[in-house]
């Protein structure tokens, strides 16, 4: 008995507490109360509002006009309904005013008549968009006493809400106006512009004043019946509406005749649909990702967290949910690496109070356990370029509210990215790239190489972020930096081609391109990628049997996009004694290793586009002859110049004369930056002549190559120097 | 009574654990890391290339042994500043006490196109090694080992080979490197087979390789090159300049510009020089 006493004792607190909540939403128009806070309330929803003008104004033909609107309304003033007799309150009037509404609309319509000898045909179209001027007057009507004497015509929770042409949204249309002479056939074609001609008009709810109406507060009943005035408007809505469920919905389609014209009879179809809802005025905030992160491709070991809160309400609770959404899905995990195609992001699994994840059309989605004021998740990148949106949501007394950054983004992107080109903010910043896009590929370092061509590697700045696997490790490049991929079959790598070029040379394995006919070292590419080109090769260099004494070969002059590979000729054995004469071989870095290492500089500069000096032939029967201008010209520390030749022949033709080969620098070091002679060909020798009776200078100024550094060109599809 | 309190205790705690590490055990896993291949970096790395010329003529299987420490520093700077992950390496010294120390700790494997492999060290004689006891595998270059193959080995120009083992403390995994399909022309094939002679120092017959390829093919720069070198390792120097300069005179300069480069023979050029010092003195 005492256990039934209790329950029952029980069962009446809850529904005393239930009112009690009840009441307090009614009695504050513009607050509601949730765990002690007094939490702002708006109305949201849309109205879709079209008018069909069939057979009208005047002619064959149809009119339409569709608008719709998002609607913003805030509670705002109040007047109170009393007795006159006794000040009972009976009811109050709650006016609503806009509270950042927006609007789009649009028309088009046709026409056709014919006037005697005439035939007048029209199109008009037209679309505008703005903010507010939705409405020009809302009213909800709350009846608060059972002797409301306004019940039988204003029942409590009724409400009305219009906007009357020509106050409210309005946008132009444009007619293309046609005539044509049935009897010449001549047509002539005018374009008008009508001015603001759609307005937006429409009326939900049977309305409860005029627009002239004067409301005092308070208000008196009497006063009030009389100034009801129970607009009738036949072409738009008849009935009473009233809120239900906490919701302004319904719809209406009337249509009014116009009568006729022009013996064609005209009418006027107003529809309307509007889905209204209550809206607590709380703003969550989402946080944006932390600035120095960026995607490490390397699943959980540095996830990225993002956070959410309803700052404003400390004591407010929800449920949440984050929206990771147009999730990247890049192939692999960077440039030259991996195979999968799935999303590039993914929230941790068994994140505490959150349930598991669940995938969406464009990313996944995962929602709290339990209710809370602010809320943190772990999402893990799969991918060096991975990017996404994400969003946070929390649902309030059944309803969702979006959360908002502090710049006002319904999301914030994973990485930190303003500029929303899929490049990390810090990492442009760090590069200095922060005003370039994703796509442009302008490198210019190392200064003067290249400089005579276009600027760029053939990596765009988001493959230089996305990055690289080099050697087995990945590694982002500079955007700014010129890089050349290699893959070195050899064991010399680059020769001396880097150092002597700035370039930098990244050694990759035969797997970290898309094979040795193919090349393309960023294969995986896919967002960002220059559209001017099918990707970047890299070089491949080789050891081969060359024939007859050659001791290294490019498949041609080009750029590396070109150039199929760089063979050297094979060395290996004792047997390089037998024919290169550079001392015993010890299988180290010796003079024959120096000597290769020079020649595979050499032929890395012809796979970056760079010419011999001169194209003049060099070679007469048995013997090397340098000439004017040839092989031998130009520079004479210069990797892409011949050096010791046996003989050459003078400028003037006289010669051979011995080739002045104790005058030849030992090794070649640079890549020249000019087309002058340098040492024995330097043009100042002019005239001179040495003990032997050598004339001066040798070979003189490159002539077809030279300025070599300045021409190396590592983008695009060019042969020969060109 | 206590002690038994105690025991039952730590059976409890025993099956709570072994509890918790099935639940754990039974966790969804995550999607699988992008870097599950990613392992410790090694700084030592092998290079094998392989070549052959005839059915019947031996091949050639050669070695580098190179430092990853050199590939590093040769590496792009930044490459370093930016990882944080990045392990600098060092040259590592490796003892070779002995020529059969490649063979014993090196497994030369010939994969076919099912993935099948078959161990060919019994079919590789050691033809060339570091003469130094003590390498220093570093900055200072490569290492070069080379095998004479017998010929058999190779079943097809689908196999590919590759070499793994033990240097010092390391387990390498060399390159894989695709076999070569022995060439159409006999000409081509005697070219193959010359060159692989070359590499072996057998010059005797690299000197009859070289008349059959001019007897194939007078016209034959290579043929003479071959023929010159021979005779030049033989001290027959006035045989050495005639064949060199007949190999000069039949030299082909590749003139299209979009195959191929007019790179000189300049290793010829450089012979006739010295050829023709050794005659004048």
């Amino acid at each position: 008995m005492r256990k039934l006493m209790f329950c029952f004792w029980g069962l009446l607190s809850f529904l005393g507490l239930f009112c009690n909540i009840g009441y307090a939403i009614e009695q504050d128009v513009s607050c509601v109360t949730i765990n002690g806070e007094e939490i702002p309330f708006y109305w949201k929803g849309t109205v879709k509002v079209r008018k069909r003008a069939d057979t009208s104004p005047c002619f064959s033909g149809v009119y339409d006009t569709q608008w719709t609107l998002n609607l913003r309304l805030k509670q705002s003033e109040t007047y109170d309904v009393k007795f006159e007799k006794n000040e009972q309150l009976v009811g109050q009037f709650v006016k609503l005013e806009d509270y950042g509404s927006n609007w789009s609309g649009k028309e088009v319509g046709s026409y056709s008549i014919t006037d005697g000898p005439y035939c007048h045909e029209g199109r008009f179209s037209g679309q505008g968009n703005g903010v507010g001027d939705v409405i020009n007057e809302a009213y909800i009507y709350y009846s608060l006493s059972e002797n409301d004497p306004l019940s039988d015509v204003l029942p409590n929770k009724s409400y009305f809400i219009c906007a009357r042409s020509g106050l409210a949204a309005k946008f132009s249309t444009h007619e293309t106006k046609t005539t044509i002479n049935l009897n010449s056939g001549h047509t002539n074609t005018s374009h008008l512009t009508w001015k603001n001609m759609a307005m937006l008009d429409y009326f939900i709810g049977k309305m409860f004043f005029g627009p002239t109406t004067k409301l005092s507060d308070p208000l008196y009943a009497d006063e009030v019946l009389s100034k009801l005035s129970n607009f009738a408007m036949p072409a738009y809505d008849t009935q009473t509406r009233i809120i239900e469920d906490g919701k302004l919905k319904g719809s209406y389609k009337n249509g009014q005749d116009m009568g006729e014209n022009l013996g064609v009879a005209r009418k006027v179809i107003n529809s309307a649909d509007w889905n209204i809802v209550k809206r607590l005025d709380i703003n969550p905030d989402i946080g944006k990702a932390r600035k120095d992160w960026r995607p490490k491709g390397n699943g959980s070991e540095t996830p990225v967290s993002i956070s959410a809160e309803l700052k404003e309400y400390s004591n407010l609770k929800g449920k949440w949910r984050f929206t990771l959404f147009e999730v990247s899905k890049e192939k692999g995990y960077c440039m030259n690496a991996g195979q999968d195609k799935d999303y590039d992001y993914e929230f941790v699994h068994g994140q505490p109070g959150f349930a598991e994840p669940k995938e969406t059309d464009d990313g996944w989605e995962i929602e709290t356990t339990e209710t809370s004021n602010k809320v943190k998740v772990e999402i893990l990148d799969n991918d060096y370029g991975a990017w996404a949106k994400i969003r946070a949501e929390v649902n309030v007394e059944g309803q969702w509210y979006l959360a908002k950054s502090e710049d006002g983004k319904e999301y914030v992107t994973i990485p930190y990215d303003d500029d929303e080109d899929h490049i990390a903010d810090y990492w442009e910043e760090k590069n200095r790239v922060l005003s370039q896009e994703a796509i442009e590929d302008n490198d210019s370092k190392p200064e003067g190489t290249g400089c005579n061509r276009e600027p760029g590697d053939g990596f765009s700045n988001y493959e230089e972020y996305r990055g690289f696997k080099i050697n087995g490790e990945w590694s982002d490049t500079d955007p700014r930096h010129k890089d050349l991929f290699l893959c070195d079959q050899i064991g010399l790598d680059d020769g001396y081609y880097g150092q002597a070029t700035g370039i930098h040379v990244h050694l990759i394995n035969a797997d970290e391109f898309n094979g040795v006919d193919s090349r393309v070292v960023n294969f995986n590419r896919g967002y960002g990628t220059l559209t001017s080109q099918d990707g970047q090769k890299g070089l491949w260099l080789k050891e081969e049997r060359l024939d007859g004494g050659l001791v290294g070969t490019a498949q041609c002059i080009g750029t590396p996009n070109v150039v199929k590979w760089v063979k050297i000729t094979t060395t290996y054995g004792k047997a390089i004694q037998a024919y290169q004469g550079l001392g015993k071989y010890e299988g180290k870095y010796g003079a024959h290793l120096k000597n290769r290492a020079c020649t595979i500089t050499h032929e890395l500069g012809h796979a970056t586009n760079l010419t011999h000096h001169g194209n003049v032939e060099a070679y007469y029967g048995d013997i090397s002859v340098a000439r004017q201008g040839g092989m031998y010209s130009g520079n004479i520390d210069c990797f892409m110049r011949y050096h010791d030749a046996s003989q050459y022949i003078y400028k003037d033709g006289t010669g051979p004369y011995d080739y002045p080969s104790e005058q030849e620098p030992k090794w070649r070091s640079i890549f020249c930056q000019e087309k002058t002679g340098t040492g024995f060909n330097d043009p100042e020798l002019e005239g001179t002549m040495d003990e032997k009776g050598r004339p001066y200078p040798v070979a003189g100024d490159a002539t077809e190559g030279g300025a070599c550094l300045n021409n190396i060109t590592l983008k695009g599809y060019h042969y020969n120097g060109k | 009574m206590e002690n038994r309190h105690k025991k039952i205790s730590s059976i409890v705690l025993v099956c709570i654990v072994g509890l918790g590490l099935i639940f754990y055990l039974m966790k969804p896993s995550q999607k699988e890391s992008t870097f599950k291949d990613k392992k410790e970096i090694i700084p030592v790395n092998l290079l094998i290339t392989c070549f052959r010329a005839t059915d019947n003529s031996p091949g050639v299987i050669c070695m580098r042994i190179i430092s990853r420490y050199l590939m590093q520093i040769k590496m792009d700077r930044e490459v370093k500043k930016n990882n944080k992950n990045f392990k600098k390496l060092e040259p590592i010294k490796l003892k070779v006490p002995s020529d059969h120390y490649w063979k014993e700790h090196i497994d030369f494997l010939i994969f076919d196109k099912e993935g099948n492999d078959r161990l060919i060290n019994d079919n590789m004689e050691l033809v060339f090694s570091p003469e130094d006891k003590e390498m220093e595998i570093g900055p200072e270059g490569y290492h070069e080992v080379v095998f004479k193959v017998d010929p058999s080995v190779f079943s097809s120009g689908d196999d590919y080979i590759i070499a793994k083992g033990d240097l010092g403390p390391y387990s390498v995994v060399s390159n894989k490197r695709k076999v070569p399909k022995i060439k159409g022309s006999w000409e081509e094939k005697l070219k193959d087979r010359a060159s692989n002679e070359l590499i072996l120092g057998e010059f005797e017959v690299l000197l009859e390789t070289a008349k059959r390829i001019i007897g194939i093919n007078p016209k034959s720069s290579t043929g003479y090159w071959y023929m010159g070198l021979a005779n030049e390792n033989f001290g027959h120097y006035k045989e050495a300049l005639e064949a060199y300069k007949k190999a000069a005179k039949n030299f082909q300069y590749k003139k299209d510009e979009k195959e191929g480069i007019a790179e000189p023979p300049i290793l010829l050029y450089s012979r006739i020089r010295e050829v023709k010092k050794h005659l004048s003195n």
